[in-house]
């Protein structure tokens, strides 16, 4: 079982206009893969289509052995978790019992959980940093530590696949840092993470693998330097930036240029 | 998390010892002594000399008690569906009478009053007809709300313009379909003042049915409180539990409608009580908040016709009075919390 | 909120409907007793409203606007029913009056209708619409009849006697409805025990002893079980089979039939519940001692 996540001939069609057309794609176990390209490019129509929110017009999309289409919501729940864009979380709830749903997939029909599932809620709330938050009610955390309480809940939701929805849209730059090392920190085998980014550059800095798409396509798929180069970028955003090399970490940098009209 | 069994069976404790009370506080004056030797002398446990009037076998079997239980089972309704609709539209301020929920209710009961005033089968209407006015508006509002995505004052002004389109066409029916428009108005201001044993029997099949439904869907209440890919990708078929909690709550909102008219706030207070001293987790909040709202309801009905004695007062307008200004109260809080 | 409003309404069309509870009239005129023997009023005459206010009136009425089924009931039975140009749109009796102009109803007047009929005066029992009517410049006569004491139905038929030149049809009228009063005491033994009655108006609202209909009870020789409440209220359940009546009046007799609790109560016990056919006992009008007669039949089978 060396590929996860695998993606074939994926298409999708709205009134008559393709939104994403074949898309193909392997994802090893232990990747972060970061998913980008401009606004409209099909990226979160590719996380609806892998979660089962949307049904592709064409394609199929395997997890392990199991052809998603064919699982149940249930068994899907246990395969693949999604971390969405804006924290909605029921605000006179502790942390500590938000992260908790997330165990849902593992209760029975009344949906009361067991020692297990409140161990495993526990260890998520280590390995995310959050435990001292645990006791906390969700209407009194910053938008940072929301984030951090959704990413609690995937992890608590034991899934070998974890889909991140700009976990770092809305965060100044201290917590979008803090996010992005959270989830780098929880990088292990057998767990793969798709993660869709605006910023190029955390991108860049934090991702395994990148898979650039542009109108419903993609453009490459590689390590971080061979796909920001500033061919693809002219290509897909428009505009003219410069690569430069990250002085520390040595991957690319990319800082835009003055265009005089 | 394990079932709040300790919370439940000691606040059903403390229910069943306000509807004793309530059963032996009336404006005539029977001692809780008389009252337990009237009730061991009607269950036939040992034998008793006869020593009271009639009068008092029914007041007690036929007056105070179905009426205690009436009260108990509205108050249950309402509670449970005010925690389940603002589960569904995940907003604390939601409640069967603010949403205009119990007007519909309310117009269609009229409306099949107005229309077969003589019929015998007029009781067993009112529950059904009381259901399909419910479901149409809560269906209404709830439209509204989702194109909106669920704002607080998309909510309450749906709700509001919903309760005045339903109560002027109520008026309307009113005054130019029936000459004798007395008992309809008198059942509009809601009231137990002629509970009888068959409205128990009538209703309280639904709500009891779907009170076990909403206790155990609790669970998934919570779920849907969060965003909705992430619940479906928790395994959560969010379309289907919402139709679940509509017509779910609709019925019981319609049979707390049928017998007892418009009864406000009840729905509002309890589960916010219970939020506040439980936390807001449904599988607490549905049980203990239903059990508040019985118990709530059963007081104000025993101040509602035993303050003025000999004279009664509509128990929908003490709640009205006390639950207004605490729905001002959650109206300034609430603004806060979610902006 | 809108609930209140609900309120309002029932309230008023409890006033409309059920004059049972509060409507008579109050002596106003201080002309009245001077004039009693003259054929012809002398105008202007000066009526003391409700507001503690004068209203003068200088010439026979030969318009109105009467909002009142009482009213409209004295008018027509001292022949001067022809007058009235709008009424409201519970008028029930008698059958000509039916074809009057409808201008309002417990909630709303229709203002422009109003004005429209050009009325010398306008007549209401509550004084809701007064001042709307006032800044049209209408004349309007408020008498307002919460207060009770039904002998004073003569009085208010004398007083509309006096507004529109009738005062020898209203002091037959007046006089004829005195002697049937008298004729209905005279039936009674007042030394006899009282029976007790409760009236239920709907849903066991009643009226207390300090109404029409209370007096009406007390002319009969019957004891008024809700002879603690004041107004028109609701009374407990509970306390109808304590107190025990044995007659209810009821338009709904199937409320208390079907009700178990009710089944000790001797008037249940003797089948002794009636509904009254006519609603005479509901309007403070002429016919009020035909529903006292409808009344007393029920309850004296020898009547």
């Amino acid at each position: 079982m060396n590929n996860l996540l695998e993606i074939i001939n994926l298409s999708f069609k709205h009134e008559d206009k393709y939104i994403l057309k074949n898309i193909n794609f392997k994802n090893s176990t232990g990747k972060l893969t970061g998913v980008i390209g401009p606004n409209g490019a099909g990226k979160s129509t590719l996380f609806r289509l892998i979660t089962g929110t949307l049904n592709p017009t064409n394609g199929e999309i395997i997890i392990g052995d199991q052809n998603i289409a064919n699982l149940s919501v249930k068994k899907r729940s246990k395969l693949i978790s999604l971390v969405p864009q804006n924290p909605e979380m029921p605000s006179d709830f502790t942390v500590f019992e938000t992260v908790l749903f997330a165990r849902h997939p593992y209760t029975n029909f009344l949906g009361w959980e067991n020692q297990k599932d409140l161990d495993a809620t526990n260890e998520s709330l280590e390995l995310t940093k959050i435990k001292h938050l645990s006791k906390r009610k969700i209407q009194t955390l910053s938008s940072g530590e929301k984030q951090k309480v959704l990413i609690s809940m995937s992890v608590a939701q034991n899934t070998p696949i974890t889909l991140l929805d700009e976990p770092t849209s809305n965060l100044d730059i201290d917590n979008q840092i803090l996010i992005l090392n959270t989830i780098k920190n929880l990088q292990k085998n057998n767990h793969s993470f798709l993660i869709s980014l605006h910023d190029l550059n955390l991108a860049s800095l934090y991702c395994d693998e990148l898979l650039l798409l542009s109108k419903g396509e993609i453009i490459t798929i590689g390590t971080p330097k061979s796909v920001l180069t500033e061919e693809n970028i002219r290509k897909t955003y428009n505009t003219e930036i410069k690569v430069l090399e990250h002085p520390l970490h040595e991957t690319p940098i990319i800082t835009p240029v003055i265009n005089k009209i | 998390m394990i079932f709040p069994w300790k919370n439940t069976i000691l606040s059903l404790i403390v229910m069943l010892a306000i509807m004793v009370t309530s059963i032996s506080i009336g404006p005539v004056n029977i001692s809780p002594i008389e009252i337990l030797k009237i009730v061991t002398y009607k269950l036939q446990l040992i034998q008793i000399e006869k020593s009271w009037p009639e009068s008092f076998e029914s007041i007690i079997f036929n007056i105070r008690m179905p009426r205690v239980l009436l009260a108990g089972v509205v108050g249950l309704a309402l509670s449970i569906s005010g925690a389940s609709y603002q589960a569904l539209f995940k907003n604390p301020l939601a409640d069967p009478y603010l949403l205009g929920i119990a007007s519909g209710a309310a117009l269609s009961v009229t409306i099949v009053m107005t229309q077969f005033q003589n019929s015998h089968l007029i009781t067993n209407i009112i529950p059904i007809s009381a259901f399909s006015g419910a479901i149409v508006c809560v269906s209404i509002t709830y439209y509204i709300s989702a194109k909106q995505h669920g704002s607080v004052n998309t909510l309450i002004l749906s709700g509001i313009a919903i309760a005045s389109i339903t109560q002027a066409c109520t008026s309307f029916l009113m005054l130019y379909s029936n000459p004798d428009l007395r008992p309809l108005l008198s059942w509009i201001l809601g009231g137990f003042a002629s509970a009888e044993w068959s409205q128990i029997l009538i209703i309280g099949p639904y709500i009891l049915i779907s009170t076990g439904i909403s206790i155990s869907l609790s669970k998934y209440f919570n779920l849907i409180q969060l965003n909705e890919e992430q619940a479906q990708q928790l395994g959560l078929n969010t379309s289907k539990i919402k139709l679940i909690i509509i017509i779910n709550s609709s019925i019981n909102t319609a049979a707390a409608v049928s017998f007892a008219g418009i009864i406000g706030f009840v729905g509002l207070i309890c589960p916010h009580i219970i939020r506040n001293l439980f936390g807001g987790d449904y599988r607490n909040l549905i049980p203990l908040s239903g059990i508040l709202g019985a118990s709530l309801l059963i007081v104000s009905d025993t101040i509602s016709r035993t303050i003025l004695n000999p004279v009664e007062i509509p128990v929908g307008i003490l709640t009205a009075l006390f639950g207004g200004p605490f729905f001002l109260y959650l109206l300034a809080k609430t603004k806060k919390i979610l902006y | 909120m809108n609930k209140i409003s609900i309120k309002t309404i029932m309230f008023f069309i409890l006033l409309i409907t059920t004059n049972i509870a509060c409507n008579s009239i109050t002596p106003t005129d201080n002309n009245l007793n001077s004039n009693r023997s003259s054929e012809q009023t002398k105008y202007p005459i000066d009526i003391l409203d409700s507001n503690e206010e004068n209203i003068r009136i200088y010439e026979p009425v030969q318009k109105m606007i009467v909002l009142d089924s009482a009213a409209v009931e004295i008018l027509f039975a001292i022949g001067e029913g022809d007058k009235i140009v709008g009424t409201h749109s519970f008028i029930s009796h008698p059958e000509e009056a039916k074809q009057i102009a409808k201008v309002g109803d417990a909630f709303s007047i229709n203002i422009e209708k109003i004005i429209e009929q050009e009325p010398d005066l306008v007549y209401i029992f509550f004084d809701k619409f007064a001042e709307e009517l006032n800044k049209n410049n209408l004349k309007v006569l408020y008498i307002k009849t919460l207060e009770n004491n039904f002998s004073n139905i003569s009085d208010q038929i004398l007083m509309w006697g006096k507004i529109t030149n009738s005062t020898n049809e209203a002091k037959k009228l007046t006089q004829q409805f005195n002697n049937q009063i008298e004729t209905i005491k005279s039936k009674i033994n007042y030394n006899n025990e009282s029976p007790k009655i409760f009236i239920d108006t709907t849903d066991l609202w009643t009226s207390g002893p300090n109404t029409l209909m209370g007096e009406v009870l007390e002319l009969l020789n019957l004891s008024n079980i809700a002879h603690d409440i004041s107004g028109y209220a609701q009374l407990s359940p509970e306390i109808i089979i304590e107190r025990n009546p044995d007659f209810i009046i009821t338009p709904n007799p199937k409320t208390f039939l079907d009700n178990p609790a009710f089944k000790e109560v001797s008037a249940i016990k003797n089948k002794q519940i009636f509904t009254l056919k006519s609603d005479a006992l509901s309007v403070a009008g002429p016919r009020f001692p035909e529903g006292i007669n409808e009344l007393a039949s029920l309850i004296y089978p020898e009547w």
